[in-house]
This record gives C-alpha cells, structure tokens and sequence, in this order.
C-alpha cells in the first residue's frame, strides 16, 4: 500500500483488527512481524533517527500531551525532541501553528483546564510542527462533540490540502471516514480486506437501499413477497421512531424497486411513500467484514 | 540537543511552580529527614525547643555536619536511581512515552539530559534545605571541595548505570515501584554509615554499589582527611580508584546495554506505553 502526499487514508475496522497496531509499526513504536514501512524511502524500524520529524502522530483523547503543561509549551517541548531548528525556530513554529490552528486563546493554558476538542488541536499542532510530510492519527475524533469533531475533520482536509501532508486516520466512525478519506483500508483480524477509494466501494458494496411506509402494519405476507421480488426486507433502525409501519428494502440495482412495490401491493398493503437512502460506507463496511449478514438475520428476526 | 536540556530543565522548573504544594510537602520531607538524621548522628534526642546538636560524637562515631553531607550526596544520587524508570513509566494510560520514542533522540540520552535537568533543579532547592536545617541545628554542612565534585560525580554516574537497569525492567514489565524502592533505601542504608566503617553486609552492599569508593574520597575530601588529599597527591590512590572507575563505568555502560535491549524488546512486543 502506496499513499501519495496530500492524501488521507483511513484505516477501518472493527474493535481488534489491528488498525492502531498499523498505526504504531509506521510510527516506528512496534517492530513489524513481517513486511516494512517506508516514510520517504526510510525504514521505520531501521533508521529510527531519520523518520523522527518526518512523522506525526496524534492520539485518541490527546494523551500525548503532558496536562500541567501549556498548549505552547507542550508543542514547543516535542518540536524540540523532533531536532528541527534552534530555541527560536522551535518557538516560532509553535507560535505560527498555535495561530493557524485557531488555539491562540488558549496557547497560554495548562492542557488539563482544556476542553477535548482544544486539546486535540494542540495534539495536532505539536505533531505538525516539526514539519513532519506524514501524519499518523488514532481515533482523532474520539470523545469529541460534534462541533468540534467537524472542526477536527475540516482541520484534517485543510492540512492535507494546503501543507501536502499525507494522513493515515484509524477510526471506526464511518461518518468521519466517509467525509474525511480519499481511500480507506477496511480491516479485520490483522488483515486488509479491501483498499480503495470511498467512492468506489460504496459503488461496490453500498447497496441502493429505500425506506417503504405502508398504510398498515408490516407483516409477515409483504416481507415474503418483498424477498420473493428479489430484495431483501428489514426493519428500520430507528424502528421506535417510525413505528411498524415502514421496512428498509436492500436492492442490487435500481431495477428491482418495481418489482417489490408490485409484490407488496399483490400481498395486500398499500404503499404510502419510497424514500432513497444513500448508500452508506457503514454498509460497505458489513458487507466487506461479513458482520452485514448476522445483523441482518437479527433484523429479520424482530422483523418477524 | 542543548535545547531539549533546556526545555528538560524549564519542564522541571515549571513543575515545581506549578505545584508548589507538592514541591513544599517534598522539600519538608526532605527536611525533616535531615533534621532527625543530624540529631541521630550528634547522639540527642530531638526535642522541640532549646536544642542544638554537638558538631561531633554520637551515632557510630561520626560527626553530624558528616551525616548532613552523608545524606545530601544520598539525595543527589536519588534522582539517578529513579530516572529512568520513572521515564519508561511516565504518565500511565498516556501516549507520552510513544512519543518521546518517536523523537530524534534515543530514549537513553532524553533519561541522560532529564537527569541532568534534574541536577540544575537539585542544586538550589538541596542547598536551601541544608541551609535551612544547619539554621535549625546549629551543625554546619561544609560545601563539597571542587576535587570532591568528581568523586560525587563518578557516584552519580554508576548510580545512572544502576537506574538504567531498573529502567529496562520498568520498560518490561512497567510495575517497578518497589524494585526503585527497594535500591532507593540501600542508598540511604549505606549513607547511615560512615564509609570507614563499613562491613559486613553492608561491606557487601558497598560492592555491589557503585557508590562505596567514591563516598568515602568525597567526605575525606570535603573534611579534609589530610591521610586522603596525600594519597591522591602521591598517587597513592590509584588501584582503588582505578577499580572504582571501571566498576562505575561497568555499571554504566551495562545498564546502558539493558536499557537498549529492553526498549528494543519493547518494540517487538509492541508494548511500549502499555499500563
């Protein structure tokens, strides 16, 4: 797996599939079993010295920040374990960072008085600091609010748009992933299961999926004939919301949306509305990791 | 890397003002663990008021102002013994350890440049708090000699040998408190006795520190032991200083071994900054 800079990649997967551990091999801090890691032609385990500044990492909860200490501090104090510059220049790239991160209110703060939201963008500020052309985050957007997790992914779009840094995003938020990412790299038990750009898996594996609300009750008559038409039938996941009145069709293509409305009209129901859902990469994401079927079979089964 | 030791050294600085609390609570332990030590070594029991210790006599012999000195070269050493492994186990839960390995120094240098910060810090608080039980007292604690500088070095340095190892294991197995504990206390056991009278196992202890040899040259020194100035001026010194100086370089550079090994080890467990 090549990345390019400028690009950002996501690493997905579920709890267990080795995403941080990939995280931590390109950060050098775990020794691969087998295969390497190139940052610019240098070996991650091999030239520790060489891929020091040239990579960046910011963690989940930015735990890599020492709390008594200031959002300045903080970042001045791990650009200078980075060996870039003199006392001045350290200062200087902490200073422009804290400006452009949008921090200066809080440059001057201990990083414990810090909301998670800031703290995450003094995480981001001290990695990018020392001028580094790879950024490694895991789980950045963890325990944010959605404010400031939107801030987050922005920042994250804008820095590999304007600097060219390439970033590599371990996350299990979909949402961030889909917004955020160029490729993803779906994940499951140490392995890569598919590589590609967002947009070509949810052409792949995003089913065409439409919400149907029916005039009566969903029963057993309308799911049999919705499966005897091809598509397959379960019930919404915000059932409580909507109530038992509406079912999510999964189609192969858009051809088999007649189909299905004829066969719950032949069962007796009478349709109210269709609505388009857009293929999402969560269900990308079930169908590759083949979690999509078990799931499915516990729908059907309160369906029923 | 001058600048890391600067920041090394503000880091620790601004710790201190930061909580101050926590500094004071430390220095009055410090404080009163000299004050009864001095009195321990002067034969009188402490008592609150109109009490000054005799400046000779009491415990084992040997003059107070020497216990005072005795346990500020045990102090100065004590941050040596700790620092690694408080390195390879800082901030548990934290990624912080990650990312010290992630920088362009090797782990070994950043303990080495934190141990140095730790001395400019050490010095001023330490002379404040002899200072100030010496005012207490009435047992004056003499400077150390400018020749007597080396031989507190050379104990601080097969002690960093010492606190490496312990550094190694904590980057093994993380939980090492009672193990730097343990190492601590044998410091001090052997500041409880005069270095002319050591025997036994404490004989022993002496030993296996690296600490026996250089101790006693730094009192002689400072006390100015016209018996040592001298041996060292004829040259009289020269077996037991040159097996003193390879046991602490031996120490040294061991403890460097492991401390690379275990980081090395580390790496391949990939558990680093695991809890």
């Amino acid at each position: 797996m090549c990345i390019a800079p400028g690009e950002v990649v996501g690493l997905l997967g579920p709890n267990g599939a080795g995403k941080s551990t990939v995280i931590a091999m390109m950060s050098g801090l775990v020794t691969p079993s087998s295969g390497r890691v190139l940052i610019e032609g240098y070996d991650t385990v091999r030239s520790r010295r060489q891929i020091a500044g040239r990579v960046g990492a910011v963690f989940d909860r930015a735990r890599t920040l020492y709390p008594r200490m200031t959002a300045r501090e903080n970042i001045e104090y791990f650009t200078a374990l980075m060996g870039r510059g003199s006392l001045r220049s350290v200062a200087g790239r902490a200073a422009h960072w804290i400006e452009s991160l949008g921090i200066c209110r809080w440059a001057d703060t201990p990083v414990n008085s810090l909301s998670m939201g800031t703290r995450q963008k003094v995480s981001l500020a001290a990695a990018l600091a020392a001028g580094p052309s790879v950024v490694l985050m895991d789980e950045p957007t963890l325990g944010l609010d959605v404010v400031s997790s939107l801030d987050l992914q922005q920042l994250i779009r804008r820095m590999a748009r304007d600097r060219g840094c390439a970033l590599v995003i371990a996350t299990h938020q979909m949402d961030v992933a889909e917004r955020v990412c160029d490729r993803v790299c779906i994940m499951s038990d140490g392995r890569a299961l598919a590589i590609d750009k967002v947009t070509s898996l949810l052409a792949v594996f995003g089913r065409r999926s439409y919400r149907i609300a029916l005039r009566a009750p969903v029963n057993d008559a309308v799911t049999t004939a919705i499966a005897r038409a091809g598509a397959r039938a379960s019930a919404p996941s915000d059932r409580g919301a909507v109530g038992s009145f509406a079912v999510d069709i999964d189609l192969d293509d858009d051809a088999g949306l007649p189909r299905a409305l004829e066969a719950i009209r032949t069962a007796g129901s009478e349709v109210e509305s269709v609505i388009r859902r857009e293929p999402c990469l969560a269900n990308a994401f079930l169908e590759i990791t083949g979690a999509g079927e078990g799931r499915r079979a516990d729908v059907h089964c309160a369906l029923a | 890397m001058y600048i890391v030791l600067w920041h090394e050294v503000k880091r620790g600085l601004l710790r201190r003002v930061r909580s101050p609390f926590e500094f004071i609570t430390e220095s009055l332990a410090v404080y009163i663990f000299l004050v009864v030590a001095v009195f321990a070594a002067s034969g009188r029991v402490p008592v609150p008021s109109g009490m000054t210790a005799s400046a000779s006599g009491g415990f084992q012999g040997r003059a107070a102002s020497e216990a005072l000195f005795a346990f500020a070269c045990a102090f100065c050493c004590l941050g040596a013994v700790q620092g690694a492994s408080l390195l390879a186990t800082e901030e548990p839960g934290s990624a912080i350890l990650d990312q010290l390995a992630m920088s362009a120094f090797p782990l070994w240098v950043i303990a080495l440049l934190r141990d140095i910060a730790s001395i400019v810090s050490f010095i001023p608080s330490m002379a404040l708090i002899v200072g100030a039980v010496s005012l207490t007292t009435g047992v004056a604690c003499p400077w150390p000699t400018a020749s007597a500088l080396a031989p507190i070095l050379m104990m601080r340095l097969g002690l960093l040998g010492i606190g490496y190892a312990l550094g190694a294991i904590a980057l093994l197995v993380k939980r090492v408190g009672g193990l730097v504990n343990l190492v601590s206390m044998a410091v001090f056991a052997l500041a409880f006795v005069p270095a002319r009278q050591w025997g036994g196992a404490l004989g022993a202890l002496g030993i296996v520190f690296p600490y026996r040899w250089w101790y006693g040259l730094a009192v002689d020194l400072t006390f100015g032991n016209k018996e040592a100035t001298q041996l060292l001026a004829g040259g009289a010194a020269g077996p037991g200083m040159a097996l003193a100086s390879a046991t602490t370089l031996l120490y040294l550079f061991a403890g460097l071994l492991a401390f690379g090994a275990a980081f090395r080890a580390s790496l391949r467990r990939g558990s680093l900054s695991r809890a």
